[in-house]
């Protein structure tokens, strides 16, 4: 009957429904629920797209003409060249464009060996809010004289284009 | 004797009820964890993605999906020859791929566009050509172990139905990527009265006409290898082992002179070397729209010559001879009706200013066009 | 602490089980969700768009004539470096009828090697 032995049932049964809890509470807290944009495959298919534009603006309709990107960057035809990419880049097979927007620049070499920017086509940008933008970039050997650079001789330049998704 | 001590102390009931209370709770909470949770759901993206580069990026393979593997009965070869598209059994075919070559990607091919987008539903074991949707493509294009459902669809500039493959897409979950694609298509040869009456045009009275179109096939893939294109000149390449070779020669009918005779025979058509009689399937004569049956046949105006692809270098018999001569035989066996006993009349004629070259001038050759187009996998 | 019942222990123990079980299945399901994103960012950090665009621009130069060679093959190096955060380096060597071209890029992640014979 009562007697002073002690027994442990309550209290192990305490400690025991005390650990469960504490490791469902932790385990359900730290499972984080990713949105896409975390996922950066909006991104990825957002750069897949841009690189395939440049790359079809960059090549040229036959054996023995330039490239229209060529000649955009030397005649610094910025509104063709948002026409142009426009076009390819907001193409669905499904009726209706997609919405994305871009802005360009080349990037060239100085006589000093550093490297300068001159904008291709503006475009303002929210700086807040919104997805986030991706930068793709393309290689293009072109005859011209930059502003402030030495002399009209064949260069290399970077055409740069920045894209988001409105 | 009775007593009344039980089995379970207090104590033990009361630990143990906790415990299955608390136990209860965190089992009724696990479900919550596992609801965003589908195997094959999250790689949807990654897979379509996968499939966009395997098809706008790669020139494709033939041979045998599972190297080894048996084939339908009755067509097994030791060996498998030639690019994909061009292999009459599927199962000579190992992977899909739409790009000119690995140089040129983003450029695709007409020939492996039109060939690829041969499809049906069911299966029918006989019909070695088309592709069955899904399971072909799954092995050759997809991928994996999961069978997903896909939709591949490709939008050319200037044609109006969109070709499209698979199922139609649903309004869940699915996995997305679309690629910006320039379809390289083939070049023809416009022989027109301005450049026959520039250089072909025999001011003889001969009975018998022969125009041969010459192929310099070293200079068709040499010369185009020029800066700035060593590496993809294959998107501006002829190539007659590979593409599509297409002659029209029109006007023929303002050709005769002095007579006013209004058409001619044509007798016979030859490939050389090999000397090999093309045999009527390729040419069409005076707009028809289907090759004319046999040769020798009367012309009026028109002769176009459709080689498809490779054929035009597989027919002569010479698998890599560099030189190919195609030969058009014009008899003139219509007597004219205005001058008596007059056979003869001038005509097309190559013999006195040399043979027409089909090469990169763009004068006498229309070269490859380049369309643009719009490729979207989708992958559920 | 000897008159103590310590028959309960297997309480405890059950519960451990269950906790550690839960954690082990938290693991499982924490690696599942991110698989999606990792592959999108093997996708983004691999520069197959910059090695195919800069190996076209160094094969195109090397046909080139001085003085423009030097040039273009500067604004190759310095522009690759600056903007693209890479070092490359090349150069040419012609054998017979065929020219040898090595390439060497580095993006401090991705290291790219080829020597292109001309066609």
């Amino acid at each position: 009957m009562v007697n002073t032995e002690g027994q442990l049932y309550t209290i192990e049964g305490f400690a025991a429904a005390l650990i469960m809890l504490m490791t469902a509470y932790l385990v359900v807290n730290a499972t984080s629920i990713y949105t896409p944009g975390d996922t950066h495959i909006s991104d990825m298919q957002l750069e897949v797209l841009g690189s395939d534009a440049l790359a079809m603006i960059n090549t040229a309709p036959n054996g023995t003409s330039e490239s229209p990107l060529q000649t955009i960057v030397e005649t610094n035809d910025g509104a063709m060249f948002g026409q142009i990419f426009n076009n390819i880049v907001n193409n669905r097979t499904n009726p209706g464009q997609d919405h994305i927007q871009f802005m360009a620049n080349v990037s060239y070499v100085k006589s000093d060996n550093t490297v300068s920017s001159t904008t291709l086509l503006n475009k303002t940008r929210s700086l807040s809010g919104g997805e986030h933008a991706v930068r793709v970039s393309e290689w293009v050997i072109v005859e011209k004289k930059f502003p402030d650079s030495d002399s009209l001789r064949k260069r290399a330049v970077l055409v740069e284009v920045l894209l988001w998704r409105d | 004797m009775s007593d009344n001590c039980g089995n379970l102390s207090v104590d033990f009931l009361a630990g143990f009820t906790i415990f299955i209370i608390a136990f209860i709770w965190v089992a009724t909470m696990i479900p919550g964890l596992l609801i965003g949770l589908q195997a094959h759901n999250i790689d949807y993206d990654a897979v379509a993605y996968r499939t966009g580069v395997i098809l706008v990026e790669d020139p494709g393979a033939a041979g045998k999906v599972i190297p080894g593997a048996p084939c339908y009965s009755g067509s097994d070869v030791s060996t498998v020859s030639g690019p994909w598209e061009s292999q009459s059994d599927k199962c000579h075919i190992a992977r899909f791929g739409l790009a000119v070559s690995k140089d040129t990607p983003g450029i695709l091919d007409e020939n492996k566009v039109n060939r690829f987008f041969c499809w049906t539903v069911s299966a029918d074991p006989n019909d070695r050509e088309k592709f069955s949707y899904p399971i072909d493509y799954q092995e050759r294009a997809i991928f994996g172990d999961y069978p997903y459902r896909f939709n591949i669809s490709l939008e050319v500039a200037g044609e109006e139905r969109v070709r499209s493959i698979g199922d139609v897409i649903p309004d869940g979950n699915y996995g997305y990527i679309r690629r910006d694609v320039q379809i390289k298509g083939s070049s023809n040869a416009t022989i027109n009265k301005t450049i026959i009456q520039t250089k072909y045009w025999s001011k003889e009275n001969v009975t018998t006409d022969v125009f041969t179109i010459h192929l310099n096939c070293t200079k068709l893939l040499g010369d185009i290898r020029h800066s700035p294109h060593q590496v993809d000149y294959r998107g501006y390449q002829i190539d007659p082992g590979l593409d599509n070779i297409i002659i029209n020669i029109t006007d023929l009918n303002t050709l005769h002179y002095p007579t006013s005779k209004t058409t001619t025979n044509l007798s016979s058509i030859t490939i050389n070397p090999g000397n090999m009689p093309l045999g009527a399937q390729y040419t069409y004569i005076d707009g028809n729209a289907t090759p004319v049956g046999t040769l020798p046949s009367n012309v009026m105006s028109n002769i176009s010559l459709v080689f498809p692809a490779g054929r035009v270098i597989s027919d002569s018999m010479e698998v890599a001879n560099p030189q190919l001569y195609i030969t058009l035989t014009f008899k003139n066996t219509n007597p004219d009706p205005t001058i008596n006993g007059t056979y003869g009349d001038w005509f097309l004629n190559s013999s006195m200013s040399g043979p027409f070259e089909y090469d990169y001038n763009m004068a006498n050759v229309t070269q490859p066009q380049l369309q643009n187009g719009v490729l979207e996998v989708a992958v559920w | 602490m000897a008159g103590l019942n310590e028959d309960a222990q297997w309480i405890v123990l059950m519960g451990f089980l269950v906790s550690f079980s839960l954690f082990f299945l938290a693991m499982v399901l924490n690696q599942s969700v991110v698989v999606g994103q990792t592959t999108a960012e093997a996708v983004s950090e691999f520069p197959k768009d910059d090695i195919r665009g800069v190996r076209g621009v160094i094969i195109q130069s090397v046909y080139m004539d001085n003085p423009d060679r030097m040039g273009v093959q500067n604004d190759i190096r310095t522009l690759s470096l600056i903007r693209q955060n890479s070092v490359v380096s090349f150069s040419n060597t012609t054998n017979g009828a065929y020219t040898y071209i090595e390439i060497h890029y580095n993006n401090g992640v991705t290291a790219y090697n080829e020597t292109w014979r001309s066609p």
